[in-house]
């Protein structure tokens, strides 16, 4: 079964060149193309995810990791090709490939020009976020991480929307590239030092995640490549101050872009704080977490209020996203299992609600062709299924108890509560600040007196696209109601990352 | 000098100088050739040839480190002499195009050309393997006045004969700077053979302080570093792309040989501050430019600014970084001045601004994702060859813990993400609603005809350019994912 593992990626790669190739003879086949592609990828992580044995592998070299997968690449540099799945990489790979779905019903009415390109753009980007989300070793983790800037770089510039001032698309793709791929940088210097203070102890260069597990860095270096870690992953984030590419590229993308931006790709960032920055560095991690903490708690109170003075739709969600990364941020630095536990159940959360937001937000605009909030109001009577669907993932979003996104801000707050009783304070007013936001993006939409904005006969949603939100409401009121399963299987990472260098 | 004089040469000197003498031969059979016989054709089968038989030899001849007093064959010049060789390979494709449609009206005829690059890729391969200052002078003068004449070559063109005019000027005021400092080394240290220059440290005595520093300003000037970089833009824009290609491969690798050889003798601090100075500068200045030849020749000067790092450090990986440099800088520079070569602009001409690029992928995909590939290597992103070589570069800068020069190179390369990315947005965007779509429905796959503008009629590609695009694309690529052969040629250097 291990052996499956690159394919995984290498379908969605294929995918994406049979679609090029395929919309030669006609845009629809592309978009079948890619949707099996999505499938078939889909099913192969379903099959090795049912084969999985909890806590069978706990106690062998690499614990937790249930399928793993190794063919060396460049041995002068000690590199290889390394590929892991666990409890924590299989529900993130699974919540890429279902936004991926997702993400192609969403182009199937908005996109119409160079449809091959697009998917292929589409498809590559959803291998890098999965390579992310598998390698096990450093150099290929910073391949992949590369590798899915550059397709989605594309997406945003060829088939973006206008922003603010009439800027280009070009603009917010290139500023999304310089912010992520500038601090990737320094995210390479970092792993490079690693791979030299293992040199420097072995005299064996190596990217290997687990032999540099057991490194004890020397600790004049290890902050600072901690920090190069910590910035790369919390521009990603975004966490406060490294944010300023997200609102741009979130409301310029096309819509599958913001789909994809909000609920895959942001998530890279937690992820890469959960699987590196933690376990590689406790304790550097341990004299950070002070000052992450005040940055998460930022960020939850910055974006949650600019949230509130935003007029354009996808910006209003872009920002509540920074505040919701804020939380994230925060329940990563409380170094606390719960608190841990509630950032994969926020960031499984965040990427269903965030992402059936900006779908809806694309359907909003192919009806109105307008993403002002303030010409908006009064469409609750007009389009009844969307609006329904609005309020749903719109009360998700603000946290309401019995939705997922309640689960992981609560045992988030409780975690950090424990070790930080005034951080986690603040942040809970950030919660207040949420109902705010949320209730008035709700009733900013549908309710009020109704405006003339949009022809008279708007068309409702679609039996596909009502489909596809019903399975994500679906999912965020199991996660809700019942999370139990989502943290056994995160706990091993959890357990992981908390552990002290060295040990098992 | 402990060399005895060589009387005689014998067997396995005679075999070690053949790399030399087949290209120097090859030149003077291409004379009598041109001479007896002019034909297109005929001397560019001719010179293609003589670069092959090189190739062969240069594999073959064994290795000798002290083959006579001005010259060497140790595995460096093996090393280098099979890159320059293979440089000029892949430059004589672009020569052929570009020659083809060399316009009867002109007086020149177009035969010489081929000359000059066999002369220029000799001159390398001198300078590759010199170990004295007459070699150093005799190779690297031999190449650059082969160049003189490469550049001003189309003699009708303003451009191009200002470009000459700057080219030599300043090239002529360089090489008086190096004889100067070489002059300077003599009077301090009484030899002119680098391991004469080496065993003396640069830091003893102003007079040898003084030659190195003359030195590295001349040898500054021909690798473009800032502040001795005025000259490249221009030159590179006026000449033509192939012979703007050969400067920026060829002449660059050589002289880039000749450094690895001195560097000891050489001022590290100053050349820890010229390529830092050329990283921060050349792609500061790459910013704003919208040409697709001025763009590359301020790349160029960033790119020698990365290539110097580990070569000024040392240490155990500084070998392999230099040499992985410098062959996915020869790789990318022969392939992002193949296009402006192969791809008329609209107005007639070669394709040049920016906004001449502007949707090229809907008119030929194959040469657009080539470019891509191109700038996306000369930016370092992975799965292309520039990324292992901007990994080794960190490496070595990490290992010597040089963090300035680590800080210069990680600002270089975001700076630099902005440009190249630019141009590769450009590539895939959609063209100008108000322009007129081209006609041209060609695919570069195809061969049969590149895209072409309407007024300008183009020369369908030859065999040779599909096989020279193809090895790029591969080379780029392909080592790009699995460098690990290459490493292993290189780990042994």
């Amino acid at each position: 079964m291990s052996a499956l593992l690159p394919a995984l990626p290498l379908l969605l790669l294929l995918g994406g060149a049979a679609c090029a190739l395929l919309a030669r003879l006609g845009p629809q086949l592309a978009r079948w193309a890619a949707l099996l592609s999505l499938l078939l990828a889909g099913l192969l992580l379903a099959a090795l995810g049912l084969s999985f044995e909890l806590g069978a592998l706990q106690s062998s070299a690499a614990p937790g990791f249930a399928w793993r997968w190794e063919m060396a690449w460049i041995p002068r540099l000690g590199i290889s090709l390394q590929l892991g799945l666990d409890g924590l990489a299989l529900l993130l790979c699974g919540l890429t490939l279902l936004l991926g779905l997702l993400a192609v019903l969403a182009s199937w009415g908005e996109i119409h020009e160079r449809v091959g390109l697009y998917h292929l753009c589409l498809l590559w980007h959803l291998a890098g976020v999965l390579g992310v989300f598998l390698a096990l070793d450093l150099f290929l983790f910073f391949v992949c991480w590369e590798a899915m800037l550059v397709p989605m770089a594309l997406l945003i510039a060829l088939w973006g929307h206008r922003g603010l001032g009439g800027r280009s698309p070009a603009y917010a793709a290139i500023k999304f590239f310089l912010f992520t791929q500038a601090s990737g940088l320094l995210m390479l210097a970092a792993f490079a030092g690693l791979a030299w203070q293992h040199w420097l102890a072995t005299g064996s260069w190596s990217f290997d995640y687990f032999a540099l597990r057991e490194l004890v860095p020397d600790p004049a270096w290890g902050r600072w490549l901690m920090l190069g870690l910590f910035v790369a992953f919390a521009v990603k984030l975004p966490a406060l101050g490294g944010h300023a590419w997200l609102p741009d590229a979130h409301s310029q993308a096309p819509t599958a872009g913001s789909i994809i931006l909000a609920g895959v790709l942001l998530k890279t960032g937690a992820y890469g704080l959960l699987r590196f920055a933690l376990p590689l560095f406790p304790q550097e991690s341990a004299w950070l977490a002070p000052w992450a903490m005040a940055l998460g708690v930022g960020g939850i109170l910055y974006g949650a209020s600019l949230a509130l003075a935003q007029s354009d739709i996808k910006r209003f969600v872009a920002y509540t996203s920074i505040s919701h990364m804020g939380f994230v941020l925060l329940g990563c630095y409380a170094l606390q299992a719960s608190a841990l536990q509630g950032v994969v159940a926020l960031l499984l959360a965040h990427g269903l609600a965030t992402g059936a937001l900006f779908w809806l937000c694309g359907a909003l605009y192919a009806r109105l062709h307008s993403r002002d909030l303030a010409r908006m109001g009064g469409l609750a009577p007009r389009l009844p299924r969307l609006a329904s669907a609005w309020v749903f993932f719109g009360l998700a979003s603000l946290g309401l108890p019995g939705l997922g996104n309640f689960v992981g801000e609560i045992l988030v707050l409780v975690g950090s509560f424990a070790v930080a009783p005034l951080a986690a304070v603040v942040a809970a007013t950030g919660m207040v600040l949420a109902a705010v936001y949320g209730l008035r993006l709700i009733s900013g939409v549908l309710h009020g007196p109704p405006r003339e904005l949009g022809p008279a006969d708007m068309a409702d949603l679609r039996g596909a696209e009502v489909g596809g939100l019903l399975l994500l409401g679906l999912l965020l009121l199991a996660l809700g109601l019942y999370p139990q399963p989502v943290f056994e299987l995160a706990d091993s990472a959890v357990t992981q990352a908390l552990a002290a260098r060295g040990a098992p | 000098m402990t060399q005895p004089p060589a009387a005689l040469l014998d067997t396995q000197a005679l075999a070690a100088l053949g790399p030399l003498l087949s290209l120097g031969g090859g030149c003077v059979l291409l004379m009598l050739l041109i001479a007896a016989r002019r034909s297109h054709g005929l001397q560019a089968c001719m010179a293609a040839a003589v670069l092959l038989l090189a190739l062969a030899v240069t594999l073959a001849a064994p290795l000798t480190p002290e083959l006579t007093p001005l010259l060497r064959f140790d595995a460096w010049a093996r090393a280098l002499t099979l890159l320059f060789v293979l440089l000029g390979l892949g430059l004589l494709p672009l020569f052929r195009h570009w020659l083809r449609q060399w316009p009867a009206s002109l007086a020149t005829p177009r035969e010489e050309a081929y000359l000059l690059l066999l002369l220029a890729v000799f001159g390398a391969a001198v300078l590759g393997g010199a170990r004295h200052a007459a070699s150093l002078l005799l190779g690297l003068e031999t190449m650059t006045l082969a160049l003189f004449a490469l550049v001003g070559y189309p003699r009708r063109g303003a451009a191009a004969l200002e470009a000459t005019l700057k080219y030599l000027l300043l090239s002529a005021a360089a090489s008086a700077t190096l004889l100067l400092g070489m002059a300077l080394l003599y009077a301090a240290t009484g030899r002119l053979d680098f391991a004469g220059w080496v065993a003396t440290p640069a830091a003893e005595g102003s007079l040898a302080r003084a030659g190195g520093l003359l030195l590295l300003a001349g040898l500054g000037f021909k690798l473009s570093l800032v502040p001795f970089h005025l000259w490249t833009p221009e030159v590179y824009a006026g000449a033509p792309a192939p012979v703007s290609a050969t400067l920026s491969a060829l002449a660059k690798a050589a002289v880039v040989g000749l450094l690895l050889r001195l560097a000891p003798a050489l001022d590290a601090s100053m050349l820890a501050a010229l390529a830092l100075l050329s990283i921060v500068g050349g792609n500061l200045l790459a910013l704003r430019s919208t040409e697709l030849k001025r763009l590359l020749a301020f790349s160029s000067i960033a790119q020698l600014g990365y290539l110097l790092v580990p070569l000024l450090l040392g240490g155990a990986l500084a070998g392999e970084a230099v040499w992985l440099n410098l062959a996915a800088y020869g790789l990318a520079t022969l392939a992002a001045f193949a296009l402006p070569t192969l791809l008329p602009a609209p107005e007639g001409g070669e394709r040049q601004r920016l906004a001449d690029y502007r949707g090229l992928y809907a008119q030929s995909p194959a040469l657009a994702l080539l470019l891509a590939l191109t700038l996306l290597s000369l930016a370092g992103i992975p799965l292309t060859l520039g990324f292992p070589a901007k990994l080794y570069v960190l490496l070595a800068a990490v290992e010597a813990q040089a963090w300035w020069l680590l800080g210069g190179v990680l600002l270089g390369s975001a700076v630099g993400l902005y440009y190249y990315l630019r141009w590769t947005l450009t590539l895939f965007a959609a063209p100008e609603p108000d322009e007129p779509a081209p006609d041209s429905t060609a695919s570069a796959g195809s061969g049969a005809a590149p895209a072409a503008g309407a007024t300008a009629p183009a020369t369908p590609w030859g065999g040779d350019v599909l096989l020279l695009l193809g090895v790029l694309a591969l080379g780029l690529l392909g080592l790009g994912l699995w460098p690990q052969p290459l490493l292993n040629a290189l780990t042994g250097l």
